[in-house]
């Protein structure tokens, strides 16, 4: 979906029409999904916070400017609305953890262990980590959801790589 | 490869700028290390450019379950008898809260003085000059009328 359907499609939305914000979730509930389940691995959680995400989205409607980049602002609550959940559940993931070598689901471990991660870096850089290493989007992209510039993007990667360096040294190699 | 090589290419790793054979024997490297694969295949896959990291899927029901809450959602809103008020006025809450404030005291203060009677001004005799309250007294305890008036009743006790 191009800029300019989704701003037809948002102006529909904000019209009441409840096709149109079908559509928009329809469009955007496997991305948001995605990015969700790097920060709650559970998936019973991930659904809970993936639909109070489109909720809030939808109450917060009118207030939303179609034309200044709402992808930015749907990725920005989902990230909150997670962050909140994982802080009200006391959810705490560790990087040191034990993986059993005989796992019945090793996807499933291998996201949680992404999460302990995550846990491990500044908040500040851990949408950016998810969005380029886990969900593999160009920096154009990144830039476009975050609502920053391109040259914004490569300084904040840069730095979140020295962290990401620091604790796989830290793992590994120390 | 010793410590610091590794370390170094591991920057280079996940910033996207080995070789595949460097990227490799970096990996081979490390997994002699022994320690905790997965966490091996997780920087594997975050190295790799077009490897997403596996994601579930949403169930089916997903969209029902939103259609629900959405409905429920609206639901809360109309019945809601402030948004009913509130919502057509488009001010800020904290400032309605400071005006509904104000309105109270001033019903109040208006109650108040409407139920109160006035209240009659006293004269302070403590203001009056003294020599006007001593002729007050003196006047009275020296009128001439009461004076003859007693020393008539007293001599018509003496003659009886």
């Amino acid at each position: 979906m191009n800029k300019k359907d989704l701003s037809k499609l948002l102006i529909e939305v904000k019209a009441g029409s409840d096709l149109a914000f079908e559509q928009f979730f329809d469009h955007y509930r496997d991305r948001i999904y995605r990015y969700i389940s790097r920060f709650i691995f559970n998936t019973a959680d991930v659904e809970d916070v993936l639909i109070d995400t489109f909720v809030k989205f939808h109450e917060k409607i009118e207030k939303i400017d179609i034309e200044n980049n709402p992808e930015s602002y749907l990725f920005s609550i989902a990230h909150n609305t997670a962050v909140d959940f994982i802080r009200r559940n006391r959810l705490v993931y560790s990087l040191n953890e034990d993986i059993r070598t005989d796992s019945p689901d090793p996807e499933k471990d291998l996201r949680q262990k992404a999460g302990a991660l995550l846990e491990k870096l500044p908040r500040r850089y851990r949408d950016y980590i998810v969005l380029k290493y886990f969900e593999k989007y160009t920096l154009e992209e990144i830039a476009e959801i975050k609502g920053k510039s391109i040259d914004s993007v490569k300084s904040i990667l840069k730095r979140a790589r020295k962290k990401l360096v620091k604790l796989f040294t830290k793992h590994f190699i120390n | 490869m010793d410590k610091n090589e590794a370390k170094e290419k591991l920057s280079k790793y996940l910033a996207g700028d080995l070789s595949e054979a460097e990227a490799s024997e970096l990996i081979i490297y490390l997994q002699e290390q022994g320690k905790d694969p997965a966490a091996l295949e997780l920087l594997k896959r975050m190295g790799s450019s077009d490897q997403p990291l596996p994601s579930p899927e949403p169930s089916p029901y997903i969209k029902t379950r939103l259609q629900a809450r959405l409905k429920r959602s609206e639901a809360k809103k109309k019945s809601s008898l402030f948004s009913l008020i509130y919502r057509p006025v488009k001010v800020p809450s904290f400032i309605l809260i400071i005006l509904l404030v104000i309105l109270i005291a001033l019903t109040i203060n208006t109650v108040r003085l409407s139920t109160t009677e006035p209240q009659p001004v006293q004269e302070n005799f403590y203001l009056a000059e003294e020599s006007e309250v001593y002729d007050y007294y003196y006047d009275y305890e020296t009128s001439s009328d009461d004076t003859s008036f007693y020393q008539a009743f007293s001599d018509t006790l003496t003659s009886n």
